[in-house]
């Protein structure tokens, strides 16, 4: 089988042919760095993702904080994994790279926070 | 009633997103001793801390980050450089004289005289207002990045069956993450015959969700009451024009809008500064010089800019040209306009006057495949390279170097068909 693919690993975007069998690949071509060839690879074995989203704060400044995954999860467990996230609460104060939750998706990657989140100041 | 006190500032630095913070960092690291930026908001970053996906800084940072890490990035060296930082702030007027109005409500109003300005105030998105949709005015038509702001700030969901209209970035964005939120996107609907965003916002953000991208459609009505009920797709001719036939109602209650960005120039307007009618932004020359001497202009607010790298490394040349301009303004003499072939919609910088390389960014106005892109000094080729395909989207940088400008008469970039420049060569 045959699939055109946009590597989206920067924004070059190049556009990489992969040729492949049973999920094995055959030829790669198109790519203009390594990264390319590893990114078709994964795309036709397992689709790997970043997860970008967002957990509820308690006490903070803002009711939100930014997180992401701490390595690519599955494709197809990013809906599972934010939906999950829904039901987590976590306390202000939080620091950019604070580990909020731990073995997401199964696959042993953590949610790690990508803004700070400064604890509200009680009105005197 | 006391007289407002004017005080002095080497670089006075509007706008604290991106472009900003870079602009003040670069001009605080090239000697300026007082720089301070002027934030409308509460906090620096910009639109960058609700951009929570990756993706930022793979080509300046070599860094695979999200909005708010790569604010962070700048912020960190904004806070140890000791740049003064004025937030919840509005600069109100500009002088072509460098004297800035400012307005907070804690000191009310604030006269700063400046030896150079950076503005840095960004774009704005273009409205639903803005684009000719009859109908009525429901509840649920919102541009994409409020819907961002809404959804990755505020904690408030925008809506359960969404139509997506224009495929500029962020509604490709958005597309993923309301559907990652739980809600349904049915599509995403672009008026021209390709997408509007970024080939890699396609795909990770449509093809790895199913989301159907449905091109050369626009959206001509709404309708609902309270709450949109629902939208009418139409088919768009050649020119954009809605078709009578191939017409279609699609239930909904959510629209977006992301049908682009338009610099934000109303201060720029004030200080006299020319603006370039293609890009909606200042004319600038390769130190992001305006044609006002001592305002430099940087990232979006000059023209929209396709990642937030590119932004900020214009941005730190224009920083630095700002910090050596306070402490020795120089005259300006030897200006050349770059001539553009009819494929290319703009450029920028527009205007090149040798003082340093640099790098011109053009945008194409429809794709074109298997061309050379070229520069041309008077009637002499500098230089040329090859490239496989070009999109509107997809901003193109064009080196150039110092020499090939000075005492040139005029300086042209040509696109030409590959096979057309073969067929010169035999």
């Amino acid at each position: 089988m045959k699939r055109d693919l946009i590597c989206t690993i920067c924004p070059l975007g190049c556009k990489v042919m992969a040729t492949y069998a049973h999920k094995k690949a055959t030829a790669i071509c198109g790519n203009r760095c390594p990264k390319g060839e590893a990114y078709a690879l994964s795309e036709i074995r397992n689709p790997r993702r970043i997860l970008t989203t967002t957990i509820k704060v308690e006490g903070g400044i803002f009711p939100l904080v930014s997180v992401r995954t701490n390595r690519p999860i599955s494709r197809d467990s990013m809906r599972r994994v934010v939906k999950n996230l829904h039901n987590t609460f976590v306390k202000a104060p939080i620091e950019i790279g604070d580990r909020l939750a731990h073995g997401v998706s199964g696959s042993g990657s953590d949610i790690v926070a990508t803004r700070s989140i400064p604890k509200k100041k009680a009105k005197p | 009633m006391t007289a407002i006190k004017t005080e002095h500032i080497d670089v006075l630095v509007i706008g604290g997103g991106p472009a900003g913070m870079a602009a003040a960092i670069a001009a605080r690291l090239a000697g300026a001793r007082h720089v301070a930026i002027v934030e409308r908001g509460g906090y620096l970053g910009g639109i960058l801390n609700q951009c929570i996906h990756n993706g930022f800084g793979l080509e300046l940072l070599k860094k695979d980050l999200t909005g708010p890490e790569y604010a962070q990035h700048y912020i960190d060296q904004v806070k140890r450089l000791k740049i003064t930082v004025m937030l919840n702030t509005m600069a109100i007027d500009i002088t072509k004289d460098r004297e800035v109005t400012l307005s907070n409500s804690k000191d009310g109003l604030i006269r700063i005289k400046a030896g150079a300005i950076v503005l840095a105030m960004g774009c704005r998105e273009r409205t639903a207002g803005m684009l000719s949709i009859s109908g009525t005015r429901p509840a649920g038509i919102y541009t994409a990045g409020v819907a961002q702001t809404l959804i990755n700030l505020k904690n408030l969901m925008v809506g359960k069956r969404v139509v997506i209209l224009g495929s500029g970035d962020i509604g490709l964005i958005m597309a993923r993450r309301l559907t990652l939120e739980g809600a349904k996107v049915i599509s995403v609907v672009e008026k021209s015959p390709y997408p509007g965003g970024l080939l890699r916002n396609v795909t990770q953000c449509l093809e790895d969700f199913d989301i159907p991208l449905i091109l050369s459609h626009t959206i001509i009505e709404v309708e609902g009451r309270d709450r949109l009920e629902s939208v009418t797709l139409a088919r768009v001719d050649r020119h954009g024009n809605p078709l009578k036939s191939r017409r279609k109602k699609i239930k909904c209650d959510t629209l977006l809008i992301s049908a682009g960005l338009i610099p934000e120039n109303e201060l720029s307007k004030k200080a006299g500064v020319r603006i370039d009618k293609k890009t909606g932004g200042p004319i600038v020359d390769e130190e992001y010089h305006t044609s006002v001497p001592g305002i430099f202009a940087c990232g979006n607010v000059v023209s929209v800019h396709d990642i937030v790298d590119w932004a900020s490394m214009d941005a730190e040349i224009a920083g630095a040209s700002a910090s050596l301009y306070s402490s020795k303004p120089w005259h300006r003499h030897h200006a050349l306009e770059i001539e553009l072939d009819n494929e290319i919609s703009y450029c920028v910088p527009q205007i090149l006057r040798g003082s340093r390389d640099t790098e011109v960014s053009i945008r194409v106005k429809r794709p074109i495949e298997k061309v050379f892109v070229g520069v041309r000094r008077d009637t002499m080729l500098s230089r040329s390279a090859y490239h496989e395909i070009l999109i509107p989207s997809e901003a193109l940088r064009v080196p150039i170097k110092a020499g090939a400008v000075e005492g040139a008469e005029n300086l042209s970039i040509f696109i030409e068909k590959s096979s057309s420049i073969k067929r010169e060569h035999k």
